[in-house]
């Protein structure tokens, strides 16, 4: 009983943050809402190549008009809900660094969850949008297919934050890594978006792995033509594990942190 | 021959009156309404060559609106100026190659470079000839004393040496003013009073004229000769440091951690019903000597060093019993104004406080 | 006293030639102190270059397939070789853009412009010259990775002479369209918040339409004039295209679009200057 209540209780002070996040960001109206359209607007654009591309020169092996806007939509969807409420992610690197985690450790919550809730990214509701809109537009799908989409891309978005607490994490040990963990991420947005056909079997296992771009959009994309239990069981299993050893990689750097055993850390 | 002359210069600012919510926004876009806020009043002040003028008065008083005018950066509502025999707004790029600016807060140095590099740029700005810029750089460097740090990279400076490097860029030129803001924040008291020698030498020696922005009462009382205040956009007065001194800054607070209890030394009530020091009953030719705090092991003491010179009295303390630890503070710029106005004759006029805006064009200005 | 008719015996009173001489002394020494800035944040620099590759290869890995599944070796023109040769020309350009917009954003927000306006130095040209001092660091060192990364995958390029001398004539004239574009929408921080969404949206529209994934005839016919019409091509295809398949006519035609983007960008930019500057003499910004 007393877990539930504690889960609930977390579940509060996350919507609590979601909440004041969003006004702190509404505060400044205009530039709110010109983020939004702007970053929906961006999409679009590349979406509209690609769609014109791929009408060109459709990949064979069964590769659908819609595929493409699955995959967008797919990581659209995910890696904006996760920008959206685990919004201070991208700040890790640069928080370990300038000592300000200090202020989270005074605090009696979880400090990996309380670092990433604390801040949003405006934008990346432009992107949630975008991939909703998209999806429902393109695919008509029906309500089962839907709450899979939300599913899935829910999970493509943990996978996507556990992904970037590991990259900023490393700064625990390596100090400023701020520029390395942006190139990541980039890398990491960029291989969501293509189809993984035109990639080797060398390049495939590092989407699955290191890089799991893979996990972003590939899975999500096979999952939403033929769902498969095997297949969905393999992603869940990815999810848990890159979780926890997000959490666990923190972990310890936190413990090192603590201990003012820092790399690179000035005065 | 007067190196400033100011002129009746005033400035008006011009602000929208900024609407929040989405209503608002476009109604303001639709049809706009200002807001008139009139920064400096007509004023009128000159500078001689080789002065070292200190321009105080609170944040938002107008100080930076006419420093920014002198420089040439901003139009005037109205009045005239002429520095250096130019009309600054109108050549400003002349007289660019003449004047020089310091801020505390900004530095022109890069910052991943050592500042030789600067100054060898400045040298192409400000289009130096090369032997000679090398002569003055050289003897920049040996007058503030910065040779060790000519090839270390702005960003590992300390801030004092940071400042003295500062200092050096700007005056490689040879510029005949330099506008000093804040040049000591933040620099502990060594560094302030290098920075403070080393004004007050290149003033001596080579007649640079100085005019000089801060908040901190002891870069006035010991660089400066002539003082400025100005504040609601007026100049509140005009006169020498030593009798801004002697009339405004002689008010001092000593603080005073006792080992025995204030009680030894403090009476419980004097007879206008607020604490009294003993000794300043025991010694009646002590007066000006005012009690703020008296609690436990702590004193705090307002002293009029007109009246009261502060030496006796810490002296006479020391004798009753022992000092743990002393502090000897100048009240704060603010308060300074503050009496300067309430025994200046102009009137105390309210202004209307302020909105976001306003402050943060202040902060910018 | 006018001090400042006096000849100060260092600074040598000039004819025009001179006034030539050191005006370009002056913005040529900012250039250099911009470049040395830039090669310290020398980690930085590497880091992005990874994301070259990634861009280069995955979108490569792309052109492949198409060829492949397409069963020809010519696509609209372009071989494989010539593709990937375009695509590290074009993501050259791309991935070396400085975050300019951000700078004179922060310092017209900062009050720094009016600082800055206090120099013998006209802050246009400060700032073009800090430009192109970080953009060439970014252009050489980007350009060297994405030479070897398309030599490792289809092996040496097919220059003509031509394009190669051609190259650095339009590659000048697309980085300078560029600094105009991003140093206008940095003035609009007197009158916005939102300078850094619009430099966004811009380097969107540049990247789709000006060609950086492909060479705009690959695209289908809508698209295609479109992206012909608008100047965006000539800040990232004209170059590439210029150098990697080098074709007289189009050539004329690309440095052409180039010259009057330049003109038109230049007039509308200088006029917004003019609009910043008189904005911080009135109202002090």
């Amino acid at each position: 009983m007393g877990r539930v209540r504690a889960f609930g209780g977390t579940l509060r002070f996350m919507g609590s943050y979601f909440v004041a996040n969003l006004q702190a960001a509404m505060e400044y109206r205009t530039a709110f809402w010109a983020q939004i359209v702007i970053m929906l607007a961006n999409d679009c654009l590349w979406l509209l190549f690609w769609w014109s591309y791929f009408q060109q020169f459709p990949l064979v092996n069964g590769w659908q008009q819609t595929d493409v806007v699955i995959l967008w939509a797919t990581s659209a969807l995910g890696i904006g809900l996760g920008n959206a409420v685990f919004g201070n992610v991208s700040k890790l690197a640069a928080l370990i660094i300038n000592g300000g985690l200090d202020a989270y450790l005074g605090m009696p919550r979880y400090v990996l969850l309380h670092v990433c809730i604390s801040g949003t990214d405006p934008s990346a509701w432009g992107d949630v949008l975008f991939a909703l809109g998209a999806y429902c537009v393109f695919l008509r799908p029906g309500p089962l297919n839907l709450f899979l989409f939300l599913l899935l891309a829910c999970m493509a978005a943990l996978i996507f934050i556990s992904f970037l607490v590991l990259c900023g994490s490393l700064a625990f040990f390596l100090g400023n890594v701020e520029g390395l963990s942006q190139q990541m991420l980039g890398a990491l947005v960029t291989f969501s978006t293509y189809p993984m056909n035109i990639f080797n079997g060398v390049v495939h296992i590092l989407l699955f792995t290191i890089l799991p771009a893979g996990f972003i959009s590939f899975v999500p994309l096979q999952l939403l033509h033929h769902f498969a239990w095997p297949l969905f069981g393999g992603m869940c299993g990815f999810l848990l594990l890159i979780m926890l050893g997000a959490a666990g990689f923190f972990q310890l750097g936190l413990k090192r942190y603590e201990s003012g055993n820092l790399l690179g850390m000035q005065n | 021959m007067p190196i400033i002359e100011v002129e009746e210069l005033s400035k008006t600012f011009r602000m929208r009156d900024r609407a929040a919510g989405f209503k608002g926004s476009l109604s303001a876009f639709i049809a706009p309404r200002y807001r008139e806020r009139q920064a400096l009043k007509p004023t009128s002040f000159t500078l001689e060559a080789g002065e070292i003028l200190a321009f105080i008065g609170p944040n938002g008083a107008g100080k930076s609106t006419t420093i920014k005018m002198l420089t040439g950066i901003l139009y005037p509502g109205g009045g005239r100026a002429s520095v250096l025999g130019l009309v600054p707004w109108e050549q400003r790029h002349k007289l660019a190659f003449h004047i020089a600016s310091v801020y505390g807060q900004k530095s022109q140095l890069w910052y991943h470079l050592p500042p030789q590099d600067t100054f060898n740029l400045l040298a192409r700005i400000y289009e130096l000839d090369q032997r000679a810029y090398r002569q003055r750089r050289d003897f920049l460097i040996d007058v503030f004393d910065i040779a060790a740090y000519m090839r270390t990279p702005a960003r590992k400076l300390s801030l004092g040496e940071r400042m003295r490097c500062e200092l050096a860029a700007a005056l490689l030129h040879k510029p005949a003013i330099v506008f000093l803001d804040e040049p000591t924040i933040g620099l502990d008291v060594i560094a302030k009073q290098r920075i403070r020698d080393l004004i007050g030498q290149l003033n001596a020696e080579e007649g640079l004229t100085v005019f000089l922005t801060s908040h901190d009462a002891g870069d006035i009382e010991q660089v400066c000769k002539r003082a400025i205040v100005i504040n609601h956009g007026e100049i509140v007065l005009d006169a020498s440091v030593a009798r801004l001194k002697s009339d405004y800054l002689r008010l001092k607070t000593v603080e005073i951690l006792l080992e025995d209890r204030v009680e030894t030394l403090v009476s419980a009530e004097g007879a206008d019903g607020v604490p009294h020091l003993r000794i300043q009953e025991e010694i009646q030719a002590y007066t000006g000597i005012k009690v703020l705090k008296a609690q436990g092991h702590s004193l705090k003491l307002e002293i009029d060093t007109v009246l009261s010179p502060l030496e006796p009295v810490i002296a006479a303390v020391m004798a009753r019993g022992h000092i743990v630890d002393m502090t000897i503070a100048d009240p704060p710029m603010e308060e300074i104004i503050a009496m300067m106005y309430r025994q200046t004759a102009l009137p105390d006029e309210q202004a209307p406080e302020p909105s976001l805006e306003e402050r943060l064009l202040d902060a910018s200005l | 006293m006018d001090l400042a008719q006096e000849a100060q015996p260092w600074q040598r009173r000039s004819g025009p030639l001179q006034r030539l001489r050191l005006t370009s002394l002056k913005y040529l020494a900012i250039l250099r102190v911009s470049a040395a800035n830039n090669l310290a944040y020398l980690p930085e620099i590497v880091f992005r270059t990874l994301f070259l590759i990634v861009l280069i290869y995955v979108i490569g890995q792309l052109w492949q397939t198409t060829f492949i599944l397409h069963n020809s070796a010519i696509l609209r023109g372009f071989t494989v070789n010539s593709m990937i040769w375009y695509l590290a020309a074009a993501e050259t350009l791309a991935t070396s853009l400085p975050a300019l917009t951000r700078r004179i954003d922060q310092e017209v927000r900062s009050g720094e412009l009016a600082y800055l306006l206090g120099r013998p130095c006209s802050y246009l040209f400060y700032n073009y010259a800090h430009y192109l001092g970080e953009r060439l660091v970014r252009l050489t060192i980007n350009g060297t990775v994405a030479a070897l990364v398309a030599l490792i995958y289809v092996g040496p390029p097919h220059f003509t002479w031509m394009g190669l001398a051609a190259w650095p004539l339009m590659v000048l004239l697309a980085i300078s369209i560029e600094f105009l574009c991003y140093f206008g929408i940095g003035l609009l921080a007197f009158w916005t918040e939102n300078t850094q969404s619009f430099s966004f949206i811009f380097s969107r529209l540049t990247l789709v339409l000006g060609g950086v994934l492909a060479p705009i005839e690959i695209f289908p016919q809508p698209l295609r004039t479109l992206a012909q019409i608008l100047p965006f091509s000539s800040m990232l295809y004209g170059p590439a295209r210029t150098l990697v398949q080098f074709e007289t006519a189009s050539f004329v035609g690309l440095v052409w679009q180039q010259v009057i983007t330049l003109s038109v960008v230049s007039l509308l930019i200088l006029g917004l200057y003019r609009l910043a500057t008189r904005r911080v003499s009135i109202n002090g910004g």
